[in-house]
């Protein structure tokens, strides 16, 4: 009996003994003594380096407890030449006195010349490191990786992992970017049946008015108008302390870039990918063209109503891919003096922007079958269901029956709510026109 | 005063779910959808099928045999020699299937949390409770698996349902996958997957009602066929194949990627402590069948002695292997091709010559 409880007491101490060694052992992390990386830049460098710029966190500066911080001082950024990523964060290791930590970084930016040669390189070590996290999300940058996040220092945010973040999920209430992240990116790049895209990034050159001026003297093709979000993120007209931009996506085939969409295209990718949050979308008043300057305008606040619907058939060896978009809105504000909100000009406000939305959906995705050649908005995910073996799949080779599709877009608006207001009364109905 | 233990059916039934479910955290997942694509799930629901009706041809045989186990059928069938023939052949079969484990489990942990931590430290971290569950018995660790069990299946639940807004049935599309022939083919070995079952034939004594074991057993492999289909096909709808055969860990990678907002993410640190609970449960029942085996096939009157011994053999073999690579390959190419036959029908065929040696001793006592 005495063996026994001797023994016993020896089987909790063995228990207790890892207890106490394993809290403060090899692997302790002591918080203090890292640094912390908000965001990572990826540029070409030179002797076919990369250039790799890191934007850590300064916790001090971002502020302890309940005393603020300072903003300018929020982040340091550091830049490093070197052939692989996590070389180049060795190196940085070995001149800092903390060591870099990639657990909190929310934004990896690859600059688009890289990301034209492809990116499955860099994919693999977002993938493979498990301190890269999936959801941390992935911009392509027109210009300048590097440059992007020098300026993309907060000014209303005082903690910089925040500020980021909050802007790349801005996409839910704006739609010009994709808020895409490693993991969904990963997944596309190695998808059969779609491919991949990435927010698109820019640093604004525009410092003032007489450069708004400027770049809109250059987009004569427009009349001088450009509709909201119809431009990329380093064409804005917007003069702003912060100069980073996201507007707009990259499109990729596979692991390389293929071009562009502007950010009112992202709301159609995003329309019949079935993303789509609440959007401000603002449209010609019914029957005026757009681009004509002081037309009149109405903005509605758009959501999804039901999941899209794709189907897709093969006729004659070609793929006709039928898609059903439904979507409902709430009217914002009407600039002209028609009332569309209710009876027969709400009907027609519906129709108008049912054929309105549906023709640049449509017009977006000929883009994307013509120009791109990147089936983005995962139409060949209908076809793949139909399918019973893997080798046949891959053997109908989706991507190439892609560029011979027809598409037949059904979209339709249906106006829920008209704002606090039932109607609108115009001043001349008030006080009687001039003419009367 | 361990021949006194008594085991409960739901006892049981947890030991047996734990036992065959334990590999859903490993890599149960990626390597079922290596082996046929996208149509892992239909592979696994076949499997079942095949399991649960070699379970109903070998219970009613048992039934005669009830209060013995596996060894004491071997001896019936086999006499004396074939005992300990049967007996060396089934600890060697939970020597491999143990190591395997003890190594894959250690490398889970040196990969997402120990990272700097020697996998020798992690591997003796594991030893000890394996050392202090074998010491304590069946009865005990089935007590700790009845507490257990539950919650593990709970965590494992919500980790694959926090998952579901990512869900895309295409994505387990082509429906047959790499096709029907190799969904039969790899089907048969893949019944391997379903080893674990034979712990029923070896706990059959301690039950305290022997008459449910056929329901324990019945209910434990439908369980489980539902929980390996269920946890393949969530990681299929998630990651579709080819990517699904590149993730080490399918369930670790499933619960990196949960996030509701920006408040409910990162939970996987949570989940580690239940995957070293399953490591635990399953491993301390490994190495306590592999003494209890030792101790009856040589019909040894102390079984804890052998404690000190098996562990120091598991140690050194699971450190043998080269690499995580190489632990893989040991796993893939050799346990789960030919672990079945040891598992599932050698105890069919014991059960079958016991039942045909015991009718003719009976008829030749009877005249």
């Amino acid at each position: 009996m005495k063996r026994c409880s001797y023994i016993k007491t020896i089987l909790i101490l063995a228990l207790i003994f890892p207890m106490l060694i394993m809290s403060g052992c090899i692997d302790n992390i002591e918080v203090d003594e890292m640094v912390y990386v908000v965001a990572m830049g990826i540029d070409e460098g030179t002797n076919e380096n990369l250039r790799i710029t890191l934007l850590m966190a300064v916790p001090i500066a971002v502020g302890v407890g309940p005393e603020p911080g300072e903003v300018d001082e929020a982040t340091n950024s550091i830049t490093v030449e070197a052939p692989t990523i996590l070389g180049g964060i060795s190196v940085v290791n070995s001149m800092i006195s903390k060591k870099v930590n990639f657990s909190h970084a929310k934004l990896i930016v690859i600059s688009r010349q890289l990301a034209e040669n492809g990116i499955e390189r860099f994919m693999n070590t977002f993938m493979r490191y498990r301190e890269f996290r999936p959801d941390t999300y992935i911009g392509i940058s027109i210009d300048s990786a590097g440059e992007v996040l020098k300026s993309l220092n907060p000014v209303l945010e005082i903690n910089p992992s925040k500020h980021i973040e909050l802007l790349m999920e801005a996409y839910q209430y704006t739609g010009f970017s994709s808020g895409t992240t490693i993991g969904e990116f990963y997944s596309r790049m190695e998808c059969t049946c779609n491919e991949a895209v990435a927010i698109l990034l820019g640093s604004s050159q525009i410092e003032n008015e007489k450069d708004i001026e400027n770049m809109f003297s250059m987009t004569s093709n427009t009349g001088g108008v450009i509709m909201e979000g119809d431009y990329e993120a380093t064409d804005m007209p917007v003069i702003y302390e912060s100069k980073g931009r996201q507007m707009g996506t990259a499109v990729f085939i596979k692991d390389k870039m293929v071009g562009e969409l502007t950010g009112l295209e992202t709301n159609y990718y995003l329309m019949v990918s079935g993303q789509i949050g609440a959007i401000n979308y603002t449209l010609p008043e019914p029957n005026k063209k757009a681009y004509v300057p002081y037309s009149n305008y109405v903005s509605i606040r758009l959501t999804q109503a039901r999941k899209p619907e794709i189907n897709v058939k093969i006729e004659d060896e070609n793929p006709v891919i039928r898609i059903k978009v439904s979507l409902e809105g709430d009217i914002l504000s009407i600039t002209g003096k028609e009332d569309y909100s209710m009876g027969e000009k709400l009907t027609e406000l519906e129709n108008y922007a049912s054929d309105y939305i549906r023709e640049e959906v449509l017009s977006f995705l000929v883009k994307t079958r013509d120009e791109l050649k990147s089936d983005i908005c995962a139409t060949g995910k209908s076809i793949k269901k139909k399918f019973l073996y893997w080798d046949d799949w891959v053997s109908f080779n989706w991507p190439k029956r892609y560029e011979k599709a027809d598409f037949n877009v059904e979209l339709s608006v249906k106006i829920r709510r008209s704002g606090v207001m039932v109607k609108n009364i115009n001043v001349d109905g008030v006080f009687g026109s001039e003419e009367k | 005063m361990e021949e006194k233990a008594k085991i409960g059916n739901f006892e049981a039934f947890c030991l047996l779910l734990n036992m065959v479910c334990a590999k859903i955290v490993l890599d149960y997942p990626r390597t079922v959808s290596e082996d046929v694509g996208s149509a892992a799930w239909i592979m696994i629901i076949l499997d079942t099928i095949v399991v649960f009706v070699f379970f109903a041809i070998i219970s009613p045989l048992y039934e005669k045999f009830l209060g013995k186990d596996l060894i004491d059928i071997s001896e019936i069938a086999l006499k004396k020699v074939g005992k300990i023939i049967i007996g060396i052949i089934f600890i060697v079969q939970f020597l491999y299937m143990t190591h395997i484990t003890l190594r894959e489990f250690a490398e889970d942990i040196k990969v997402i949390s120990l990272t700097a931590t020697p996998i020798s430290v992690v591997i003796i971290l594991f030893c000890i409770a394996m050392i202090v569950g074998a010491y304590l018995g069946i009865e005990a660790i089935c007590r700790v698996y009845a507490l257990s069990v539950p919650i593990l299946t709970g965590a494992l639940t919500l980790i694959l349902m926090l998952n579901s807004p990512k869900f895309d049935i295409s994505r387990i599309a082509p429906w047959f996958g790499l096709g029907v022939e190799t969904i039969l083919k790899k089907g048969l070995t893949n019944l391997s997957q379903f080893s674990e079952i034979v712990v029923l034939l070896l706990i059959a004594p301690f039950l305290n009602n022997k008459k449910a074991f056929k329901g324990i057993g019945r209910l434990g492999i439908l369980l489980s066929g539902f929980f390996l289909a269920m946890a393949t096909t969530c990681y299929l709808l998630i990651y579709q194949f080819p990517t699904s055969t590149e993730f080490f860990l399918p369930m670790y990678q499933m619960a990196r990627i949960i996030s509701f907002g920006r408040f409910f993410t990162r939970i996987e640190p949570a989940f580690i402590l239940i995957w070293v609970l399953t490591a635990f449960l399953y491993l301390s029942s490994s190495l306590y069948f592999i003494t209890y085996i030792f101790q009856r096939t040589f019909d040894l009157k102390y079984r804890r002695p052998l404690i000190v011994p098996f562990i120091i053999i598991l140690f050194t073999l699971s450190i043998l292997p080269e690499n995580l690579y190489s632990t893989l390959q040991i796993d893939m190419q050799i346990y789960s091709r030919f672990s079945w036959i040891i598992a599932i029908l050698l105890p069919l065929i014991l059960v079958i010559i016991a039942s045909v040696r015991s009718r003719k001793n009976k008829e030749a006592g009877n005249k």
